[in-house]
């Protein structure tokens, strides 16, 4: 116990490095996804086939090996950039394609009346995307997304066995030093990170409830 | 897929047009290529030689036994994730307050906590309160089954509630009792129906078992990592490609399988 109030400190910037290393590549993230959605539903097959090879490609491999390669590999390749910005690339690259997925599912769940609303009163395939497909996929794809958002920030764990002091990484390193209170450590980190997942899985379950009762 | 819903069928105009940003599309995308080839082959990643290394016997029996290990994890995980969340689902659907709240409390806990943080907690928690150690084999596994076993339970769960009401309540008229109802009536459609999520969970666990990496259980990202440490850096490329082109096939295979399951199913 005496090992966890000593090192509070501590245990806050870890935290406050998580909360950054989720705020930057959740942001990333869902602008790789955004861009990945666009060329889904796109009406060039090129662009739908590259979507669609990234999202089989990228999400079948491990997060842990997307680390890898950024934070182990890419350095010996001659790339030099903090761990942190390694770290924040490899996750992007990763949750790009979940994010896209998440807003797809959104879109798919627009009524069909909708577009064929959108389209019998005259709009173009630009302006339908532009005013129906859009603000109500987007819309739709916000409790998906916190949920993303949620397994972004689990994953952001990983990261501290790369090097990143954050949350994960400031318990293993206090951990080397106290390990007669590695329980007690291990506790507080748990903690820390339910603090941030447990009230995003409570708000995107009420949205959804939200969202279910107004269609 | 998509796009037949979401716009009018293209007409003449349209699907030239169409043709038109293709090819300009097409264009970039190759542009792009070719600037990454040029960038690797200047950092010699494209060197024939780094590349043979992935057909010596060694370093392929290597990354097939890592293959192995990893399967290994994630079959005894999803097994037993399975024994346990069923448990958990049924502790949740009971009506017994204690249990059902113990039991949301279990999901909701474990779900939101990092699998990494888990796997440290049966590693290094267990031998610190037992005195006896644990092999990094069932440390990790351990650790993936505590993660599991909450969104195995709420799997079961969603399968036991979608089932119609009349079916246990037939069973119960019929005086057949709360196990035997489970067994011979309510698991067997639930299984059916939740079977092409296990599958999913399959790749889960596969993809989070390169965890073990982590605690040093010698699965596939360790095995590519160990090789890259003994043979040098100018094969960790190559390498890499081989630890990613095995996740991504059978994790493919498992989506694969998922997919035909579940349009089978339905």
């Amino acid at each position: 116990m005496n090992a966890v109030i000593e090192n509070l400190g501590t245990f806050w910037s870890g935290f406050v490095t998580t909360l950054g290393l989720v705020a930057l590549s959740g942001v990333f993230s869902f602008l790789g996804g955004l861009l990945l959605a666009s060329f889904a539903i796109s009406t060039n097959p090129l662009l739908r086939r590259i979507s669609m090879a990234y999202i089989g490609l990228m999400r079948n491999i491990p997060a842990a090996a997307h680390l890898f390669f950024m934070i182990f590999i890419l350095p010996l390749l001659g790339v030099k950039a903090s761990f942190f910005a390694l770290a924040v690339a490899g996750i992007t690259v990763y949750f790009s394609a979940y994010s896209c997925e998440a807003i797809r599912s959104g879109i798919n769940a627009i009524g069909k009346g909708q577009l064929e609303a959108s389209r019998a009163l005259g709009l173009k395939n630009r302006q339908t995307l532009r005013l129906i497909v859009l603000p109500q996929g987007l819309s739709n794809s916000v409790p998906p997304l916190i949920n993303t958002t949620i397994a972004l920030v689990k994953v952001t764990a990983i990261a501290g066995v790369f090097g990143v002091t954050e949350l994960f990484g400031t318990m293993l390193q206090l951990i080397n030093v106290n390990d007669s209170a590695v329980i007690a450590l291990m506790v507080m980190t748990a903690i820390m990170y339910s603090v941030i997942t447990i009230p995003a899985a409570l708000a995107a379950a009420a949205i959804e409830r939200k969202v279910a009762f107004a269609s | 897929m998509m796009s037949t819903e979401l716009y009018d069928r293209p007409g003449p105009i349209a699907r030239r047009r169409a043709r038109l940003w293709t090819a300009a599309a097409a264009v970039v995308a190759l542009a792009i290529a070719i600037w990454a080839v040029a960038k690797l082959a200047s950092q010699h990643v494209l060197d024939g030689d780094n590349w043979i290394v992935l057909t010596q016997p060694d370093v392929l029996s290597a990354l097939l036994a890592g293959l192995l290990a990893t399967l290994k994890v994630a079959g005894v995980s999803v097994v037993l994730s399975l024994v346990l969340g069923l448990f958990i689902a049924l502790g949740r659907m009971s009506k017994r307050r204690w249990l059902s709240v113990a039991s949301r409390v279990w999901i909701e806990a474990l779900r939101g906590l990092p699998e990494l943080l888990l796997i440290f907690f049966i590693y290094l928690g267990f031998p610190a309160v037992t005195g006896a150690s644990i092999s990094t084999f069932w440390a990790l596994v351990a650790g993936l089954v505590l993660y599991e076993s909450a969104s195995m339970a709420e799997a079961f769960r969603a399968g036991f509630l979608a089932l119609p009401k009349g079916q246990s309540e037939a069973a119960t008229a019929l005086g057949v009792r709360y196990v035997k109802n489970l067994r011979y009536i309510l698991l067997p459609q639930v299984i059916r129906q939740i079977l092409p999520n296990l599958v999913s969970e399959m790749v889960r666990v596969t993809k989070a078992s390169s965890l073990g990496f982590v605690i040093g259980y010698v699965e596939l990202l360790l095995t590519g990592e160990q090789a890259i440490e003994y043979l040098g850096g100018q094969y960790a490329v190559p390498i890499f490609a081989g630890v990613a082109v095995l996740y991504i096939i059978i994790c493919l295979i498992l989506s694969r399988v998922s997919h035909i399951l579940s349009k089978r199913l339905s």
